[in-house]
């Protein structure tokens, strides 16, 4: 095989989000990365795809008991909701609690809801077993919202069979189920949000292709973006600058990064320049300043070397600034 | 076409230019050499007479000619015939400024405007030539091109010009900041030297070019230089391990073919590979040192010394310590033909040093391959050394960050009895290029304050062997860039001036000789770091 076909620059950037993740430990000082790639497109959200890999896929889903739920009978909630026609899409529904019933898997939470499929018919009342992965997931709410507005439910995840396959069927649950603050992209935003609408094969992120094509806005998920069901379980930000309470910041562009690197409070820190930017030269200069402070060098793995495409630089240290 | 998909295209276009690099053609071409000689003979002359500044713009018409003769595919009367209308290029009062040329000056005129027409007599830019036949010969039927554009002014000629050599292909003309965008071409031709895209901002060409194949097509006196493209410090894609993966340096190794058929150039081949050079270097034996000095902070004295003042070559001058010697390097030419080459290098005192002398300056240090062949010759003691360098150095950016300021640490050593003047000192402390305090009184004052006098013999023993290993790796380095000199050809010397060595792969230390061209009687007052460091007049 050539080297041309052997190098896959998503699957490159997929895999530094998992490496960084995974090197980032209370022990290891302050993580920073200083990446420089040829196009600063799609670079900031593949890395926070492969960080949100690494964390979820090695999170259990707590254990929820459906009987719980009982004292809550006749209560409005919202529920994840997978259709059941061989359709990726899972949707947040609202309805109510009408009881607990012996499924073959276990008691089952029983929740009544409206439906539009005209298939069915139109506008008619379901009663639907909520999965015990969707349990944690199930949030009471105050009052009945308008169930007529609420019949075509909102959107969660594009394609949950792909969320499965990259994060487990567990970590998709825990995702999707409430909102984290995992990741900070400083970058522009209507950029971003755009790129969120693609999507990428499982075989480009170093999966088995079974389960169809991962589409990043249900990975990266940020707030303030997208329909309610998704703002409402965000795991990450687009801001045009630093902001605190986020665990890994990825700072996107050499201006961004020679303005922001020192206010952002992140514990882990991943600068993405770009060699044709103006202030690329500069921006290099202040990882070169950073790198001469690092308190430790940070060994990357050969197996992320591998992959790595001709054109991109990669510098891993940990450093005190 | 969504943007990935095109990512994608690109992504893998620039995989296929990484792992075939820069093609570089270097062409002889006799009339531009001699045009280049004149005009540089011409101009020397006039600094001489003190008259340059009535022919400047005589010479900037003259230079500019040069210029676009050697970053475009455009011959001599097009480029001529391009520039006719342009501003500051029309009537020139020659026949007054002739007046005041002493004889010699006439002569190098006269020789200048012979050389001027003979290449107006050229149908063909040699370069241009070169590189319609390269592509003639591949597979580019309906492909697009991208050919580097100078100047606005010119893109419309190039364009017209090339289209009618290459009938089969889409040429696109294309000012640098132009391919920054993700549009991908089957070739990038790029004409003339590289050495100019460093300073206007357009290096990314190179790190990251937007095409699938890369040509350079340069006049041999003007050699390319193909820049590096990744540029973090200690990044560990110099090479590329056992992954069998190209690393990114491929696109700095450019592939140079010299095409003789107007002058023959038989440069002598200097190894890329200087592994075997570096495995042989013998182990290091550092004595038992005796740690006690001057108080001297390791700062430059700032008192001004007296300096003579050299013109060099290439519109440079320097500053030189009388009293001291440097490198000269001497040439001789090649037997049969009319080029110089380096036949070695001597030791010289300064007050030796006379007009038409070529001398040599540091231009760049070995940089983190200092450090590397420095503990090669440290061998298995090295670890321990950095360890113990480590130590200290470690426990000394913890003190820094706590007091959140490294002038916590200067008030410290003052209180201590330190000279040290500045707070830049105690961070290069901290910085890992840095040995150690260039004082072992200072370094004992550190250590108090960091609380490891406990350790000091182990970390002055270690600072001591790493600081001889690095002197040593230096002198190393230095010793084999001068080895690799003899026999290399001084044709850039002999036009510019000035001309650079490099050293071979994977070495980043580079050293500049420049031509002397007169040696100004009168001394005057430097700093001492001013000494020995070349600078342009203007």
């Amino acid at each position: 095989m050539s080297s041309v076909e052997k190098s896959d620059w998503i699957q490159f950037l997929h895999r530094l989000g998992l490496e960084v993740y995974r090197l980032s430990t209370p022990e290891s000082g302050r993580l920073s990365a200083f990446l420089s790639v040829p196009f600063i497109d799609y670079a900031g959200v593949i890395i926070a795809s492969g960080i949100l890999a690494a964390k979820y896929r090695s999170l259990a889903l707590p254990s929820v008991d459906p009987y719980d739920w009982m004292v809550h009978h006749g209560k409005p909630v919202s529920f994840p909701f997978e259709l059941r026609d061989g359709g990726t899409e899972l949707k947040r529904k609202v309805g109510t609690i009408v009881g607990v019933e012996d499924g073959i898997r276990g008691p089952c939470l029983s929740v009544r809801y409206l439906d539009n499929l005209e298939k069915k018919s139109n506008g008619k009342e379901f009663t639907r077993f909520v999965k015990p992965r969707w349990l944690p997931a199930v949030q009471e709410l105050e009052e009945l919202p308008d169930l007529e507005a609420w019949q075509h439910g909102s959107r969660l995840a594009s394609n949950i069979r792909a969320l499965d396959v990259v994060l487990g069927e567990e970590g998709a649950a825990v995702l999707v189920g409430k909102p984290h603050q995992d990741c900070l992209i400083v970058d522009v935003k209507n950029r971003v949000t755009e790129e969120l609408k693609d999507s990428v094969e499982l075989n480009r992120l170093g999966f088995d292709g079974a389960g169809g094509p991962l589409v990043l806005a249900d990975m990266i998920r940020p707030d303030g973006w997208g329909p309610q069901a998704m703002r409402e379980t965000f795991s990450s930000h687009i801001a045009p600058e630093p902001e605190p309470g986020w665990e890994h910041a990825i700072i996107c562009g050499s201006l961004n990064f020679l303005r922001y690197w020192d206010e952002c409070d992140s514990a882990v820190r991943i600068a993405i320049l770009c060699p044709s930017e103006n202030a690329y030269d500069e921006a290099v200069g202040f990882a070169n300043e950073i790198y001469y402070q690092r308190i430790d060098d940070v060994s990357i793995p050969e197996e992320l070397l591998a992959l790595k495409p001709s054109t991109v630089d990669l510098q891993l240290i940990a450093c005190s600034r | 076409m969504n943007r990935r998909i095109e990512l994608e295209h690109a992504y893998n276009a620039m995989e296929k230019a990484a792992s075939s690099g820069w093609i570089v053609s270097e062409i002889g071409w006799q009339c531009l050499d001699n045009f280049h000689e004149s005009l540089r003979a011409f101009e020397n002359r006039l600094k001489l007479q003190q008259i340059d500044e009535s022919w400047h713009s005589f010479l900037r018409y003259c230079r500019s000619f040069r210029f676009f003769l050697v970053v475009t595919p455009l011959p001599a009367l097009e480029i001529i015939r391009n520039m006719r209308g342009w501003p500051g290029f029309d009537s020139l009062p020659l026949n007054q400024l002739k007046e005041h040329l002493d004889e010699t000056a006439r002569r190098l005129y006269a020789s200048l405007l012979d050389s001027f027409a003979a290449l107006q007599q050229e149908h063909d830019n040699p370069l241009c030539k070169k590189a319609v036949a390269d592509l003639s010969s591949t597979e580019l039927e309906g492909k697009r091109i991208a050919v580097l554009s100078p100047d606005g002014r010119l893109s419309v000629a190039i364009q017209k010009y090339l289209s009618k050599c290459l009938n089969h292909c889409r040429i696109d003309c294309l000012r640098p900041a132009e391919l920054k965008s993700i549009d991908i071409y089957e070739e990038l031709i790029v004409f003339g030297p590289s050495r100019r895209r460093f300073s206007d901002g357009s290096e990314f060409i190179f790190a990251t070019p937007r095409a699938s194949s890369l040509r350079l097509y340069t006049p041999a006196c003007f050699p390319a230089s193909i820049p590096t493209p990744y540029r973090f410090e200690g990044s560990p894609h110099r090479s590329s391990g056992d992954s069998g993966f190209p690393a990114m340096r491929s696109f700095a190794a450019p592939s140079v073919t010299k095409d003789d058929h107007q002058r023959p150039i038989t440069e002598p081949q200097v190894s890329t590979c200087d592994q075997a050079w570096l495995d042989s270097l013998p182990p290091l034996v550092v004595p038992e040192g005796v740690f006690s000095d001057n108080e001297s902070g390791g700062e430059w004295d700032s008192e001004p010394v007296a300096a003579k003042q050299v013109l060099l070559g290439a519109d440079h001058a320097v500053f030189l310590d009388a009293e001291s010697s440097l490198y000269r390097l001497t040439r001789e030419r090649k037997s049969g033909k009319d080029k110089w080459i380096c036949s070695g290098v001597e030791h010289t005192d300064v007050r030796d040093v006379g007009p038409g002398d070529v001398l040599l300056f540091q231009a760049a240090g070995g940089g983190s391959m200092v450090g590397e062949i420095a503990d090669q010759l440290l061998g298995k003691d090295a670890m321990n050394y950095r360890d113990a360098q480590n130590l200290w150095k470690s426990k000394l950016r913890l003190f820094v960050v706590m007091s959140s300021s490294t002038l916590e640490v200067l008030e410290l050593m003052r209180q201590k009895g330190s000279n040290i003047r500045t707070a830049a000192t105690v961070r290069n402390w901290c910085a890992s290029w840095n040995i150690g305090p260039g004082s072992w009184r200072d370094f004992e004052r550190l250590l108090e304050i960091l609380g490891l006098q406990e350790h000091r013999e182990r970390i002055f023993q270690a600072t001591n062997s790493i600081r001889a290993a690095h002197r040593k790796a230096g002198f190393q380095l230095a010793t084999r860039l001068l080895e690799m000199m003899q026999g290399q050809s001084l044709s850039d010397l002999m036009c510019n001036g000035m001309q650079e060595f490099y050293g071979a792969d994977g070495m980043s230390n580079c050293k500049i000789a420049y031509e002397v061209i007169a040696i100004i009687p009168e001394e005057c007052e430097v700093l001492p770091n001013h000494l020995n460091q070349p600078f342009p007049l203007h």
